[in-house]
């Protein structure tokens, strides 16, 4: 019996597994790239109270943060198809990586723009108060004083968001894209060994997420303003310390 | 192909009876999880020695493993091995016999596991020092310590973090149904299954589980309503 559990598959079957990888990470990385952007112009939509396109955005985040990710998947990939053949473009040669960016990418967005809208709302209004009193212009304003100090809010909420997001792209062989898992599972039918090729990608998933979460951990460290010691300008104030007499 | 309302409605009625098993599948995940959780933050928290690295590593580990692929090993072991298993116990069982929904609450078990012992061990630590300082000059007991004290001050604090994981679960069925588990997501499949029309189903399936997320929602808001002004006349 060639059927039984045999360990060091695992190990033979990691290289072939982390051939895919490339795939998985280009998932991750393209969607959380179009999640910045469109989750960046959810927020501002929503700060603003532009009409209409504010009912849109807050419904659009309710429905993807109420839906399972894998049910947004099918309807893009049966959705888009029907849309596109309504104004006359043919589907088929769609490569499915693209349902894939655009199911993660605005998955992403709507998780995003409510940890970017959480983030400049905390930023205090004193600060914004302080720029204008130095003359510096809307521009400078937000790019000098609001965004570094939102970014730095905002980062552990998006590292755990990158994290899951690269375990949700797990979902992709589903719709037949050669990812980790689905490269796991060709594997697995080949050769009959399918949970030894699956917990070869289970590794690959634990060691991506511990490297990507001691990364995020590290950028944070090394952005973290508030932990480092305050430089000594040249203009600190002095304050004169005026001795007591003993005897009063 | 031409979009059809109708066939919406008609698949919304059909997976409406699959809500209860899919309820019933993330409730008992996150109790199984949510007390799991709370033994491995106890844990981690009074840094037993030994148990807490192991607890650590097992957290690290897990927390970087996908569910769906969770699923798919839970499910390819016990479906290769069950039947031998229970022959060699003397068990007149076959693997048909098994629930599916077991397999769906092993790994969603997992998953609140993990989870809700992070969201536990911060709460842990918002519990003000000075709280332990007063337990213990009352004499009380490390157990009594964390019945009284610490637990009653930490589950506030962690309330929307199990009400997240709730919702995390009820979409983490949706997973499960990739092994042949049956809940809304593979009845709106079987559904579409004789006329093709796939997007309209899985249209019906989301609007079920975006009602389901929105009433859990608002139910949480009012709780929370309700724990914060039990926890200001605690203060005053």
């Amino acid at each position: 019996m060639t059927n039984y559990f045999q360990p060091h598959l695992i190990w033979e079957f990691l290289p072939d597994v982390l051939s895919a990888l490339p795939t998985t990470l280009l998932l991750t990385l393209v969607s959380t790239i179009i999640g910045v952007i469109v989750g960046a112009g959810i927020a501002y939509v929503r700060m603003e109270n532009t009409p209409i396109f504010k009912q849109i955005a807050v419904v659009f985040t309710s429905f993807v943060r109420g839906t399972p990710i894998l049910i947004q998947m099918f309807l893009v990939y049966y959705g888009l198809p029907m849309f596109l053949s309504y104004i006359g473009i043919n589907a088929d040669s769609v490569n499915p990586l693209i349902y894939l960016f655009i199911t993660y990418g605005l998955n992403m967005a709507a998780f995003l723009s409510e940890i970017i809208r959480a983030a400049l709302a905390s930023v205090p209004k004193t600060q914004k108060e302080a720029a204008m009193t130095a003359g510096y212009t809307k521009q400078q304003m937000y790019f000098k004083i609001i965004f570094p100090q939102a970014i730095i809010i905002a980062m552990p909420s998006f590292a755990t968001m990158v994290i899951s997001l690269l375990q949700d792209t797990s979902l992709a062989f589903t719709i037949g894209v050669l990812d980790v898992v689905g490269k796991a599972k060709a594997l697995g039918t080949a050769t009959f060994h399918t949970v030894e090729a699956y917990i070869s990608a289970m590794i690959i998933f634990v060691i991506l997420s511990f490297i990507l979460e001691r990364t995020f951990r590290w950028v944070e460290k090394r952005s973290n303003y508030a932990s480092r010691p305050m430089p000594i300008m040249a203009t600190n104030p002095v304050i004169p310390v005026i001795e007591k007499p003993e005897t009063v | 192909m031409t979009f059809d309302f109708g066939f919406i409605l008609q698949v919304v009625l059909k997976i409406i009876p699959y809500v209860p098993v899919t309820l019933y599948m993330a409730v008992v995940s996150l109790i199984i999880g949510g007390a799991l959780g709370l033994l491995v933050a106890l844990a981690r928290f009074y840094q037993v020695p030994g148990l807490s690295q192991v607890m650590t590593v097992m957290i690290t580990v897990l927390k970087g493993v996908p569910l769906v692929l969770v699923f798919l090993v839970i499910f390819l072991i016990t479906s290769q091995n069950f039947n031998n298993v229970a022959k060699m116990l003397g068990l007149h069982l076959q693997y048909g016999d098994l629930p599916m929904s077991l397999l769906a609450i092993i790994g969603l078990s997992l998953m609140a596991m993990v989870g809700l012992s992070e969201a536990f061990r911060g709460a842990f630590e918002s519990v003000k020092l000075v709280q332990f300082d007063a337990a213990r000059s009352l004499g009380m007991t490390t157990g009594q310590t964390i019945r009284r004290v610490l637990v009653p001050q930490a589950f506030p604090v962690a309330f929307p973090m199990i009400v997240n994981m709730l919702i995390n679960l009820i979409k983490g069925t949706a997973i499960a149904s990739l092994v042949s588990v049956v809940e809304i997501f593979s009845a709106a499949t079987q559904a579409a299954s004789s006329n093709y029309k796939y997007f309209e189903a899985y249209i019906a399936a989301a609007i079920i589980y975006w009602a389901m997320t929105i009433l859990i929602e608002r139910g949480a808001h009012w709780v929370e309503l309700q724990l914060a002004k039990k926890m200001e006349r605690a203060i005053s």
